[in-house]
């Protein structure tokens, strides 16, 4: 594949696998560390891929590689990897739906809207966790609540954002 | 599958990497059943990833400025392109490489402004985790700020339009304008090389700054040791030293307290073109600027033969002039230098609303606004002469103010430590107030330094 057109593709291409990597292995930071070795591999590789080839399997194999022997380091690791039945699952919907740079930008609005839209203590206590990255704890000891009612609320945030986002898309027609 | 309170705590743990076996195996039995729920964790993860994206787009520029890297390594990058002069810092190399030799990349770990990558048709603006693969351009705003850290954990801070190609090879970035902080890992053994349209730059393990303009190319040694050379010649240069390379300029090591009214000239507007529509940069950096509220009375006699503009009710109104943004962001130093002819009143902000705002009082007194504290100068301006007056800020938190080359205020004050400087929409005058009210004012030798001049410089630019 030319390299302006693999740039390209890489670049349109990255929300939805860095979304899958993310639901793949759990944290974000080993996420992170999946993405750019797959992102690196990919980088040797593209001379082999044709200028029309579908690009996103592609790279959720590349992606599927490293992911594999992550999941090996893991498995030494305190934390717990899903079943590869799960994983497969996931490669399997997230193939059957089209992540083309289009729907994730249109995600990436939609977010972006929904979160404009929160009430401001709840916008406010996302800010410090995912933005200032203020532990859970320290958030909980400021605001003297229970870490767990901080955990919860966050949990909903996340959760009713998500929702948010897949109404908005469905009302406008972009899913 | 909404309202699933237990299959939202079990999505939520697992991508915060906190869920334990038992969870481990319930939601992948829960997904494995359900393509439902699949998509459901997909759903929560994409947000996951996205969210504090999503926040600081809702904040502004400066807070946007977030997320510090972390430190660990990440996978080495491949970069490269090509150019002129050859700047290489040579340091001595201390880690062992962690990921082997080189490969590309880099990644994004703070955005303020818009960048983007050359030719992605979708045009997507880069955000914080953006990785950019190897043989990609980033293109900044002019307004933007950019931090990029490479595969050896060496970053970038990018500002002022710049313009940057990572290579084919992971020790190779091409500046082809704008400023760049380099940051640079040890490289054990090898030379990091950032190549500009004069030069070239090779690096192992050190910090300085590289500024490319149309000209030229100013490289500062914060510390460690630079080798620069060009058409032959090299010079090196140690903490603190500084050149100045281009096509008309001998290469040198100067030292960081020789005069040179080139070095870290942000803009010059003099001021001089009297009855057309443009205001015209005679810097290096093109940041000319676009008279957009004509009026009667724009441009004034600015004595021996100069022309200058006006300020004022009967001059230009305060939105009249507008310069292009300038992403400042970690300075030295910073000196605005300016010839006027108060008239009366109170005065807008001479140079826009920016981090700092320079103003002369309704007495005539210049002073300085920073961070809600104020320098006023004691001695007023007489009315109706020309005077060159100069504010100055360096690191340690001091401002001066001069008059004709003389210091005539200064104080040290823990508000004014500012080691970031967010972006500044320039203008001549104010560029929002719709109104200033009853002042005169003409200006011209509008000057913009990014570090501190010395007391002689200064007295230069007043032709003392």
């Amino acid at each position: 594949m030319r390299e302006d057109l693999f740039v390209a593709q890489l670049i349109q291409a990255q929300p939805g696998l860095r979304a899958w990597l993310r639901a793949v292995v759990g944290s974000a930071s080993a996420a992170d560390d999946c993405f750019q070795e797959a992102a690196v591999v990919m980088s040797r590789k593209r001379a082999e891929l044709p200028d029309d080839a579908n690009f996103v399997g592609w790279a959720r194999t590349v992606c599927g590689f490293i992911v594999r022997d992550h999941r090996k380091r893991q498995a030494r690791s305190r934390l717990c990897p899903l079943p590869d039945e799960a994983m497969q699952t996931l490669a399997a919907v997230h193939a059957d739906d089209d992540d083309t740079g289009g729907v994730w930008e249109a995600r990436r609005r939609a977010l972006r809207r929904c979160v404009d839209d929160l009430p401001d203590t709840h916008r406010e206590l996302l800010r410090r966790r995912y933005e200032a990255e203020e532990d859970v704890a320290d958030i909980a000891n400021a605001l003297k609540r229970q870490r767990g009612a901080i955990d919860t609320m966050l949990c909903r945030l996340r959760s009713s954002l998500a929702d948010c986002i897949e109404n908005r898309l469905r009302i406008s027609g972009e899913t | 599958m909404t309202g699933d309170a237990d299959l939202d705590r079990l999505i939520y743990a697992h991508l915060d990497g906190d869920l334990d076996e038992a969870g481990a195996s319930e939601l992948g039995r829960r997904i494995s059943a359900d393509p439902a729920v699949a998509r459901r964790v997909l759903s929560q993860a994409f947000v996951a990833e996205e969210l504090p994206d999503a926040l600081a787009a809702l904040h502004s520029a400066t807070a946007r400025l977030r997320r510090q890297p972390q430190q660990r390594v990440i996978t080495p990058a491949r970069m490269a392109l090509a150019a002129g002069l050859l700047v290489s810092v040579c340091a001595l190399s201390v880690m062992g490489l962690m990921w082997g030799q080189t490969s590309g990349g880099a990644k994004i770990v703070a955005v303020d402004g818009t960048a983007r990558i050359a030719g992605d048709p979708a045009g997507f603006s880069v955000a914080v985790g953006t990785w950019i693969p190897a043989g990609a351009r980033l293109l900044l705003d002019d307004g933007a700020r950019v931090e990029v850290q490479l595969g050896d954990g060496s970053r970038l801070t990018l500002s002022e339009g710049a313009e940057t190609g990572l290579g084919t090879h992971a020790s190779e970035v091409h500046l082809v304008r704008g400023r760049c902080v380099a940051e640079i890992a040890p490289q054990h053994g090898a030379r990091f090389r950032l190549f500009t349209p004069s030069g070239e730059v090779s690096v192992i393990g050190t910090r300085f700054q590289v500024a490319v303009s149309t000209r030229s190319t100013e490289v500062v040694v914060d510390h460690g040791r630079v080798a620069v050379a060009r058409a032959g010649q090299q010079i090196e240069l140690g903490a603190g030293q500084w050149t100045l390379a281009g096509a008309d300029r001998e290469l040198r090591v100067h030292e960081s307290g020789d005069a040179d009214l080139e070095r870290s000239l942000l803009g010059w507007w003099p001021c001089d073109e009297a009855n057309h529509e443009d205001i015209r940069d005679h810097s290096p950096w093109g940041r000319h600027g676009r008279i957009v509220a004509q009026s009667e009375g724009v441009w004034s006699d600015g004595g021996d033969g100069a022309s200058a503009v006006a300020l004022g009710d009967h001059g230009l109104r305060p939105d009249g002039v507008r310069l292009p943004i300038l992403a400042l962001g970690s300075l030295p130093g910073l000196t605005v230098a300016l010839r006027l002819r108060w008239e009366s009143g109170a005065s807008p902000a001479l140079l826009g609303e920016g981090p700092a705002r320079f103003l002369i009082d309704a007495d005539g007194h210049p002073l300085v606004e920073h961070r809600g504290v104020r320098l006023v100068a004691e001695r007023a301006l007489p009315a109706n002469t020309w005077h060159q007056v100069a504010w100055r800020w360096s690191r340690d938190g001091r401002w001066d103010i001069f008059v004709d080359g003389q210091a005539v205020a200064g104080r040290q004050d823990g508000a004014w430590n500012a080691v970031e400087w967010p972006a500044w929409p320039l203008a001549l005058g104010h560029p929002t107030e719709p109104r200033v009210g009853d002042f005169a004012l003409v200006l011209n030798q509008v000057r913009l330094y990014g570090r501190a001049l010395s007391d002689a410089e200064v007295a230069t630019l007043a032709g003392r």
